[in-house]
């Protein structure tokens, strides 16, 4: 990963950062790829970056994912379609592991893979009955029916 | 500060604990902010109907950033009962500030109740409370076609970024227009009368992106002075004015690309720097009539652009139309040219007077296709366009079926021109920039939320013929 500093190019070694998940696994990331990342660019500029970052929020398998998303769209001359495709293929996961990227997206303030999840979980929502989105998602702590149907008569017209 | 502490600050802000992350197993896990971001994605009527998933949805949609209401086209009365009661609940339930409203409904005589003000103006003056940053009005009128006075205060919000105003109606201004703010300004149908209060509204000195599409008034000049303005697009047609030859007068210094479609109707000055505007695209919707004089000028202004999206056949149709693109200026910047008509023919004369005017053009595109009814394999372009044997480079054709006329223009293009690189081909046809109301589209107003960042694709082709390697 990390560049040897005997070869010519680049002319100096790329900056990696260490980040540390939840479950204790590291993961190394070039400063550059890294910048996407809000959170991660206030404390490269607060020089907080020079050790391990824990990130005690987001486990080892998300992570190795987020700093797989973050490499991808650091790379030079991937062109918009070919990117698109693969980020079509990377949020195509159970809806659960969708929810852990917004989360570690939202945390780490990456808007772009923020945008995408979100968006993906947007289109599943998209178009559904409530009952289909109760299902969907598990959601139980429904509304009585009697509760239900007061809340739809306040708010008939997005019913008809 | 250690990396630890400012993690621990940042789980702090973001989640109030780590716990989320590692259990999260249902919608419901998600925080409030995160939901809303969601929402904000779909249309309002499945926002709303997430208020009977559960107790925790119930309220949520009150918060979304933007409300955007359509009233259903032609809505019954049952329906407009509905629609109307339910804009006074969201308004009334609303706590937050609002980032966009749009509304879109029909104004009609019943909504004026012993003369006091609408029920609609209640609404955009909610808005406006709520400090609104992008305000988007599509407003039809009724039978009862009632004496119609857009809020006042609209134009003294100094939240307000963007307005779009879809109004075909007469608009009086009040005396005071104070937007610092105002970046983007649309105006649709919107007839304004004489009095020169409109030019303070299409001159708010943050103005960036300013568009007139079927706009009316009735003053002999009009002064646009926008220091900030960068994109201009008007669209013009079918109009009549009452007084005849009036101007606008445009003072940009930073203009960059001007779109134009219409009928030449007034005389247009720009004065930007000239280095500055560097792109446009003009067609004329119908052959120019008595409007030559306006359009020639028009075309000295943007003798420095670099861009351009012509249309030729208008002047084609017409018998003065060799002279007119005689006279036209030579496009000394030019380096991209679109040409804009469907099915240009290359034998045609008026194509081949243009070319010769861009003697740096290095990309020709035909949006609309191309091909010849000749069965000779050279002399179509005669003589050559410099620029065919110096410059160009790269030429791109849309529309293209693969029909034997095609294939034989684009055979003839690739002989006429020895420096060229390559040639794309696609089937798939590419409209006219500004027909339609395009500026809308392009705009974040109300179609497309700014939160939806998908990464715009790129244009394809479905033949790249390599001609760099000609022996």
């Amino acid at each position: 990963m990390s560049s040897s500093s005997s070869s010519s190019l680049p002319p100096c070694p790329k900056k990696m950062i260490t980040l540390k998940s939840s479950d204790g696994e590291t993961f190394q990331i070039e400063e550059t790829a890294a910048l996407q990342s809000k959170t991660l660019e206030n404390m490269i500029d607060e020089n907080c970056a020079s050790t391990p970052i824990p990130l005690r929020s987001i486990n080892g398998k998300i992570l190795a994912k987020v700093v797989e998303f973050c490499n991808k769209h650091a790379e030079v001359g991937v062109d918009a379609e070919s990117l698109h495709a693969w980020d079509a293929e990377f949020v195509n996961v159970e809806y659960t592991t969708l929810f852990d990227y917004i989360l570690a997206a939202n945390f780490l303030e990456i808007p772009t893979l923020l945008d995408l999840a979100s968006g993906v979980v947007g289109d599943m929502i998209k178009g559904k009955t409530p009952d289909e989105i109760r299902k969907m998602f598990n959601i139980n702590d429904a509304f009585s029916p009697e509760e239900e149907e007061e809340v739809r008569r306040a708010n008939q017209w997005a019913f008809e | 500060m250690d990396s630890t502490t400012l993690v621990h600050k940042a789980e702090f802000q973001h989640l109030n604990g780590d716990q989320y992350v590692n259990s999260c197993k249902q919608l419901c896990d998600l925080p409030d902010a995160i939901l809303l971001r969601i929402l904000a994605l779909l249309p309002t009527e499945d926002v709303v109907r997430t208020s009977v998933l559960s107790r925790r949805w119930e309220y949520l949609w009150t918060s979304i950033p933007s409300l955007i209401f359509r009233e259903k086209y032609k809505e019954n009365h049952r329906g407009r009962i509905l629609f109307r009661n339910f804009m006074d609940r969201a308004l009334l339930l609303r706590d937050a500030s609002m980032k966009a409203f749009s509304l879109s409904c029909v104004v009609d005589g019943e909504e004026y109740f012993d003369g006091n003000e609408s029920r609609v103006n209640t609404w955009i003056t909610a808005a406006i409370r709520h400090n609104v940053q992008d305000l988007c009005l599509h407003l039809e009128f009724g039978h009862h076609r009632p004496v119609y006075m857009v809020p006042r205060c609209i134009f003294r919000c100094g939240t307000l970024r963007e307005l779009h105003l879809e109004i075909k109606h007469d608009l009086k201004l009040p005396s005071l227009v104070f937007l610092p703010n105002l970046k983007v300004l649309i105006l649709v149908d919107v007839r304004f009368g004489d009095d020169k209060s409109v030019e303070k509204l299409l001159s708010c000195p943050s103005l960036e992106k300013l568009s007139l599409e079927n706009c009316k008034w009735n003053l002999e000049v009009l002064e646009i002075s926008a220091p900030n303005l960068l994109h201009l697009n008007i669209v013009q047609y079918f109009s009549y004015s009452d007084i005849p030859n009036s101007q606008v007068r445009i003072h940009g210094a930073s203009l960059k690309s001007f779109d134009y479609y219409g009928d030449f109707l007034y005389g247009y000055v720009i004065l930007s720097s000239p280095s500055s505007l560097v792109e446009a695209s003009i067609r004329a919707h119908q052959p120019l009539g008595q409007r030559t004089y306006h359009f020639c000028k028009f075309m000295k202004a943007l003798s420095n652009v670099k861009r351009l999206a012509f249309s030729i056949r208008s002047l084609e149709d017409m018998d003065e139309g060799w002279e007119i693109l005689d006279s036209l200026p030579v496009f000394h910047s030019l380096t991209e040219l679109e040409l804009t008509d469907p099915d240009i023919r290359l034998e045609s004369r008026a194509l081949l007077l243009l070319l010769r005017k861009c003697p740096i053009l290095r990309r020709l595109r035909f949006s609309g296709g191309v091909y010849t009814d000749s069965k000779r394999n050279d002399g179509i372009l005669d003589p050559i366009p410099a620029c065919f044997t110096s410059s160009l480079k790269e030429i791109m054709i849309n529309c293209f079926y693969r029909a034997g006329c095609e294939v034989l223009a684009i055979r003839n293009l690739i002989i006429a021109a020895p420096a060229l690189d390559k040639v794309s081909l696609s089937n798939s046809c590419r409209p006219w920039k500004w027909q339609g109301h395009s500026m809308r589209h392009s705009c974040k107003l109300p179609w497309a939320p700014d939160q939806c960042a998908i990464p715009s694709k790129r244009e394809h082709w479905d033949h790249i013929l390599d001609c760099s390697r000609r022996p």
